[in-house]
């Protein structure tokens, strides 16, 4: 039973990332393969706080959103002057250099050693210490970020994002600060992945750098492409069918060395078909093949 | 002429050593329609980048109101009263009709960030510019609102980017080429309503090739060739010089 909590966990943290992801690349058009980055931050945060000044669970939440959306803030200004690929190799930056610190500032860190030790939350006294609380905690977060994405991208505000994404001249000449709204956008969806980050350091207890490479940039990234990038379902369909598929893959009975590199295979592929026959994703409206 | 509302004075702009405005200087009237004629690359196109602010000029001043508008962003020019369309349409095709009207209007309280999220829903302003815009005569808009902006045929999409302008509540609007490629229909609603909207107060600069469409709405004419402005002043005075109808217009 556990398992399986875990893995609807697991789910509910990748749909906050998803979701964030796709507010700035689903939404915006601003491809960025730093969303570890931002994730990253999240839980480091949380670990560090946590450990060192024993801050309760909101407080790391709410400092880790700040750390993510000054981060955030940062990362938006090369999509200021650079666009599509060149913006792709520049949050590629980002996120290596974000890596790097997790892994090379050992003082602060303990590198590749990692954090162990964090502690449960606890949300106003209330200890979320069974994986059924975790399962709860995490399903409001998830609901919560969408909401909040949900909320945006169906005012006058999303509006705008979506001309910024197919027109970006064009939202100029019509008076929109674009510049603006492109650092809002990173500095919210950076947020918003910083409470994964959070959740997955008080769930796991035990954070170390490969957590918050490059690849899980892509994972997050393969979901929201899979799924559909600009709608909010399909991110999330993107992130269930991911997290759910490498688990089905253990129960078809290969030695695990066999499965572990079946599922990048596995990856691999359903990301080439979906470029090739369905580049909108499962149920998306914007093709990000196309930028 | 009325009182120059812009003006510019003697703008260049070169690109890698190419001169494609030469010192150019002009001025605008207030609530009068011009017309700027040239041959292809006589810098029309950047003359309306650089007022819109989307370039910026090497040398010269150009003055909306007698404030420059140097170093200015293009969404600040937008926001003070000049709205622009372009030579290759651009409209939000994947947006209804209604939303980009919408998208056009003005300080909406909803598109900021916190109001987006903790606003009440509801959507005053864009109620507000439609019925504006059906005073203003663009009801033949209204029965398709909720058509993607990219299945309109291509005149009805220059006629939405005109809508555009207006839902902006510009006083300036720089229209390049409004009726190029449009069905003469089409071509003749879009001058009709350009002359309305000076009578409604409007000031209009527009890049045209067609010397009927210069004729039939322009106040003003402005010749430009190879970057310099040529000729300018009323059209009884410049479209009658033979030179500049067999250079340009024909």
């Amino acid at each position: 039973m556990d398992y399986l909590l875990h893995i609807l966990i697991l789910i509910n943290i990748y749909i906050i990332l998803v979701i964030s992801l796709d507010l700035i690349a689903g939404y915006t058009g601003l491809l960025s393969i730093a969303h570890a980055a931002f994730y990253g931050i999240g839980a480091y945060a949380t670990a560090l706080l946590s450990l060192h000044f024993q801050t309760n669970f909101l407080v790391n939440m709410a400092l880790g959103m700040a750390g993510a959306a000054l981060l955030g803030t940062i990362i938006a200004f090369p999509s200021l002057r650079i666009h599509d690929d060149y913006f792709v190799i520049a949050t590629f930056g980002f996120q290596m250099i974000v890596y790097s610190v997790f892994n090379n500032w050992v003082d602060f860190t303990r590198g590749p050693l990692g954090i162990p030790g964090i502690p449960t939350a606890s949300l106003f006294g209330f200890a979320i210490d069974s994986h059924w609380k975790f399962l709860i905690l995490s399903a409001l977060f998830a609901c919560l970020a969408y909401g909040v994405v949900h909320k945006l991208v169906n005012s006058p505000y999303g509006r705008v994002l979506k001309a910024i994404r197919e027109d970006e001249i064009f939202a100029r000449s019509l008076g929109k600060n674009v510049n603006s709204y492109k650092i809002q956008v990173f500095a919210i969806g950076g947020a918003l992945a910083s409470v994964a980050g959070n959740l997955y350091a008080h769930y796991v207890t035990f954070i170390d750098p490969t957590s918050f490479t490059i690849l899980e940039s892509i994972l997050v990234i393969s979901m929201v492409i899979i799924g559909g990038a600009g709608s909010l379902r399909g991110p999330v369909i993107g992130a269930v069918v991911l997290v759910i598929l490498p688990e089905a893959l253990r129960f078809v009975g290969l030695p695990s060395s066999v499965a572990a590199n079946l599922r990048q295979i596995f990856y691999g592929s359903l990301l080439v078909l979906m470029m090739l026959y369905r580049p909108q994703g499962l149920i998306g409206e914007f093709n990000l093949q196309g930028r | 002429m009325g009182e120059a509302i812009l003006t510019g004075s003697d703008l260049r702009k070169v690109f890698d050593g190419t001169v494609a405005v030469d010192d150019a200087s002009f001025a605008i009237g207030e609530k009068t329609i011009t017309a700027i004629i040239g041959p292809n690359g006589a810098g029309k196109t950047t003359l309306f980048n650089l007022i819109t602010g989307f370039l910026s000029p090497d040398r010269g001043d150009i003055r909306f109101r007698n404030k420059t508008l140097n170093g200015t962003p293009p969404h600040e020019i937008a926001r003070r009263g000049i709205s622009r369309t372009f030579q290759d349409l651009r409209l939000i095709r994947q947006m209804s009709v209604r939303d980009n009207l919408r998208l056009a209007y003005p300080n909406q309280k909803r598109e900021a960030f916190w109001r987006a999220l903790f606003g009440r829903k509801g959507e005053a302003e864009g109620r507000v510019v439609e019925a504006t815009l059906r005073l203003q005569g663009f009801g033949s808009l209204v029965p398709l609102y909720d058509e993607l902006a990219g299945n309109l045929s291509y005149g009805q999409q220059k006629f939405l980017t005109l809508a555009c302008c207006l839902a902006m509540g510009a006083e300036i609007l720089l229209l390049d080429e409004p009726v190029a490629g449009v069905h003469p229909d089409m071509a003749s609603q879009i001058l009709q309503h350009m002359l309305e909207l000076k009578e409604q107060g409007r000031t209009i600069v527009f890049i045209e090739h067609d010397i009927e469409a210069v004729r039939r709405v322009a106040d003003q004419v402005i010749v430009m060739d190879e970057g310099k402005v040529i000729a300018s002043g009323s059209k009884d005075e410049v479209l009658v010089r033979k030179e500049i109808i067999e250079a340009y217009l024909t």
